[in-house]
């Protein structure tokens, strides 16, 4: 097997791992060495072909093959290695990795620091126990995008989304933009899982109907899809008797969840949080295990390509600089609290609340709130407080604690961010 | 047409059994299929468990080959080259009543013959099978109890017998059995006649649709449904044994098992349902599936799903039917092939070779006979010297297309190139698990199709899930636009 040794190995070149090997290099790392399953680097962002990237990063408006290539070129210019069509085996948490290819079989690399940057996959019909036949026209919407943008085929021509996440909205607008009937999106929650200018530029601004409280129950059809059945919810999710129809489609596309890719780091010893799904990450982004860092989806499923770039680029200056040596050992927890699912980063290195760098907090509401207070505390002393307008756990809240602030904080008691009480809830 | 000596209708693990069989000696025979994979009726959907034979009934004829077939599996997998693991059966006992049926089981299970059975006090069961409802009474530990992968057996016997000669007709539809003065003359078939002396009916579920000859031996079949759900490798609830609720008449109830590939499978229930076809799973009979697993292991959730699918069973009676047929001579019947069918399809393929000598057929064995069937390679199950040395021989075992189960190109080419190839998604799925986890082929969806184009010529928008009209792909981009967008769609 060919051994090799590199600073910085990055597994995936999709924005994450692009952003963090691009800061790895920048930041003084000299051999810095991304590994991508694919045939070309880019991600998902190369089957992304709508507009709306960019517009936090770059303040402009960017296609996802747009957004990539800024990367990939800058890469190239960085002289940052990039293998595509290879596949990571295995990890380990002394930091060595082992790769196949079709180019160059089995190679072992010994990294200085590794950078999990795998993404996330997408949640399946059976992973939500939709019942009835196995017919084919039942896809999730990643899927059919790929078969859509990439390979240049149509699943079918009359389509049923079901779930209001990003991509399932995007998608009922690219399958009517073929030309497609797109009867509809059903979402089981009182409110959509996507960012609200998805709803309004996928669906409104085509007529496609959202159905809010309303779910497929099961999938009829031998070989080819027919149809769905479907039922209203109550607020518990409850289906109320009654309203069931029956919804003629021969496709089904599912936009049901994102799942962090973690299995290589479970495999390595990684730590996992239940809630985010991604590795338990410091400030830095590094997992329990020293030297290997996380970023992008594979630590919590993002929104924006533009927050994955952020959160990489956290990452890839911390794998540069990252000196075994040079560990503090001490740190403090951050725990989501009432009213917020999770919150990234878990950890806290003590010394960097001394430090003159601002931290950023990305976290998810649990249900949608006008008027909020999110408010970081120690032993239930409000430390620092953020009024928001409103939050929806469709879109994450990221709050950006300043040096001066963050002398308040003790540097040896846990931090709970919660929401403030006395919220309206809706 | 061609003439054969024997034909077998079905290439089911029933019918793949036979046929191996039968090619160990010196006669032509052929096994037509009606689907273009081998494996997809009952075979397919079933619990993947090689019987100890603990609570059967000796005096029926499945009774009996489950306790006769058993033993033979240690040598017959080193044969074919397949995974198989004696894993060893639990049968839980929830109160004293369980216990009290269980105990005089053992005795029967002793005299029949069944090796190693005893009785596990709680402490031991617990032991034993941490995972085990904490309230359970004990069980009985019947450690010849095994697991296997259906289809790979399946697949392993009808390669096997291909390999030593036998004929395989796949996509072919068998309409009507044809005789002359009672006895078998032919087939008629999709694809035309077939001259013929000796039929095996092992068709399972369409074994009594063949017309009149069929319809004189006054057999009924009826479809008995089970629901299954498998889980992800990952999901933290494991067993190690097969578990097992005290039997009913009817059925072995629902069980907890590892499959051979390292998933949790819970199921089935067992329901009487209408028609040949109606293989859908129901919230009724998912839930029933996960209450009757969770009083073996309460902690069974539904978090880590990847698959639910039912499968169906011939259901003739309350035993098989294996014998010559009473009005048509030149047939045999190997029908009803419920649980435990699997177990038991080596036997039958025995039982099936008698058949056919007492009622004429004449077997001289084969001097050139290959008993052994070379496995395809596996990557993913070598060390990592090995694995290195395969790949820089042949590159293609170093692209890995499915990432969630690590199935390389190699694999996925060599189970479409290996003779009764795969030529669907489901039968590179079957022979390879590519697409076998957690993302369901979302990923690996596009490349497998691809590589179906690569390998075996079968375009994108013919390649299928299963063939039929289950095809995944139905048009070009821009193409619905081009013939006038909403308003074809609408037709």
């Amino acid at each position: 097997m060919r051994t090799s040794d590199v600073d910085v190995l990055v597994i995936g070149a999709g924005p994450a791992g692009l952003g963090a090997a691009i800061k790895a290099k920048e930041n003084g790392a000299r051999e810095v060495l991304v590994i991508e399953r694919d045939f070309e680097p880019g991600g998902i962002l190369n089957q992304c072909i709508h507009n709306g990237f960019g517009l936090q990063y770059f303040s402009q408006e960017l296609t996802g093959p747009e957004y990539a290539g800024r990367f990939i070129r800058k890469a190239s210019r960085s002289d940052v290695e990039i293998q595509t069509d290879t596949m990571v085996l295995a990890v380990n948490p002394s930091r060595e990795v082992i790769t196949s290819s079709r180019h160059f079989g089995l190679q072992l690399f010994r990294a200085k620091s590794v950078v999990l940057a795998m993404g996330c996959r997408e949640r399946t019909r059976d992973a939500i126990q939709i019942y009835g036949t196995r017919p084919a026209g039942i896809l999730t919407a990643g899927t059919a995008q790929r078969f859509t943008n990439i390979e240049g085929f149509l699943p079918g021509k009359k389509v049923v989304v079901l779930g209001s996440g990003d991509i399932g909205l995007i998608m009922a607008r690219r399958m009517k933009l073929e030309g497609c009937e797109v009867r509809g999106v059903f979402e089981l929650l009182p409110y959509t899982n996507g960012l609200s200018r998805n709803v309004v530029q996928c669906l409104n601004d085509f007529s496609i109907p959202l159905y809010l409280q309303e779910t497929v129950t099961e999938v009829l059809g031998k070989d080819r899809l027919e149809g769905v059945k479907t039922i209203k919810v109550d607020k518990k999710q409850s289906p109320l008797p009654g309203t069931e129809r029956f919804v003629p489609c021969d496709t089904l596309l599912l936009s049901v969840g994102l799942i962090p890719e973690n299995e290589l780091s479970r495999k390595a010893g990684i730590k996992i949080d239940p809630l985010t799904g991604g590795p338990v990450v410091n400030q830095d982004r590094m997992t329990n295990i020293p030297g290997i860092f996380a970023c992008g989806n594979v630590t919590q499923v993002h929104d924006l390509a533009d927050d994955v770039t952020v959160e990489s680029e956290i990452a890839g200056t911390a794998a540069a600089r990252f000196r075994e040596g040079n560990l503090q050992g001490k740190e403090l927890s951050v725990e989501a609290g009432r009213g917020i699912r999770y919150v990234v980063p878990q950890r806290i290195d003590v010394s960097e609340i001394k430090k003159e760098n601002p931290l950023i907090f990305f976290m998810r509401a649990e249900v949608p709130t006008r008027q909020v207070k999110i408010i970081f505390t120690q032993e239930g002393e409000e430390k620092f407080g953020e009024t928001l307008p409103f939050i929806k756990p469709g879109e994450i809240i990221k709050i950006t604690i300043s040096p001066e602030m963050l002398k308040k904080f003790k540097p040896d008691k846990n931090i709970l961010v919660e929401v403030g009480k006395g919220n309206n809830n809706g | 047409m061609q003439k054969f000596d024997v034909v077998i209708i079905g290439g089911g693990v029933v019918g793949c059994a036979i046929a191996r069989e039968l090619s160990r000696y010196k006669i032509k025979v052929a096994v037509l299929e009606k689907e273009t994979e081998l494996g997809t009726g009952t075979t397919k959907a079933n619990t993947g468990l090689i019987h100890s034979g603990f609570n059967v009934d000796k005096n029926t004829i499945k009774g009996r080959l489950n306790l006769e077939a058993n033993p033979l599996f240690d040598r017959l997998v080193s044969q074919l080259n397949i995974p198989f693991q004696r894993n060893g059966s639990l049968v839980v006992a929830h109160n004293r009543e369980d216990y009290q049926a269980l105990l005089h089981s053992i005795e029967e299970a002793k005299a029949n013959g069944v090796k190693g059975i005893k009785w596990l006090n709680k402490d031991e069961l617990k032991e034993k099978e941490p995972a085990i409802n904490k309230d359970s009474f004990g069980a009985v530990f019947a450690p010849s109890g095994g697991i296997i992968c259906p289809f790979e057996f399946t697949l392993a016997l009808g390669q096997n017998a291909h390999s030593n000669g036998v004929v395989f007709f796949l996509g072919t539809e068998v309409k009507k059995i044809i005789t002359k003065e009672g006895w078998v003359e032919g087939l008629e078939t999709s694809r035309g006649f077939i001259r013929v002396s000796f039929v095996v009916n092992a068709a399972g579920l369409l074994a009594d649709t063949f017309g009149e000859e069929i319809k004189n031996e006054g057999i009924t079949l009826k479809a008995r449904r089970g629901q299954y759900l498998v889980y992800d490798r990952e999901y933290p609830v494991k067993v190690k044994h097969t578990l097992f609720p005290r039997p009913t008449e009817v059925s072995k109830g629902i069980i907890v098992t590892p499959t051979i590939h390292g998933n949790l499978m819970v199921g089935p229930n067992a329901e009487q349902v209408e028609g040949r076809d109606a293989l859908e799973t129901t919230e009724t009979g998912i839930k029933e599936v996960l209450e009757g697993a969770r009083k073996l292991v309460p902690n069974i959730d539904t978090s880590a799903v990847i698959r639910m699918f039912s499968g169906l069973r011939a259901v003739a009676n309350n035993d098989f039917i294996i014998a010559p047929a009473k009005k048509t001579r030149g047939l045999v019947l190997a029908v009803g092939i419920q649980s435990p069918g699997l177990t038991a399809a080596p036997r039958i393929g025995e039982l099936v070779a008698e058949i056919l000598k007492d009622i004429g057929l004449g077997l001289k064995g084969k001097p050139d006979f290959q008993e052994e069937r070379t496995p395809l390679k596996s990557p993913g199950k070598m060390n990592w010297g090995e694995r290195a040395a395969l790949v820089e021989k042949d590159l293609d075992y170093g692209q890995v297309i499915c990432r969630c189960e690590g199935i390389t190109r190699g694999e996925i080419r060599d189970a479409i190139l290996s003779p009764l190839g795969a030529v669907t998604i489901d039968g590179i799925k079957r022979r390879t698990r590519a697409a076998s986890g957690r993302c369901q082929s979302g990923f690996c969806g596009p490349r497998l199709i691809e590589l179906l184009k690569e390998f075996a010529g079968i375009s994108p928008f013919e390649a299928s899930l299963r063939g039929g009209e289950t095809q995944i792909l139905k048009y070009r981009s821009k193409e619905l636009l081009l013939k006038g967008g909403e308003n074809i769609a609408d037709q």
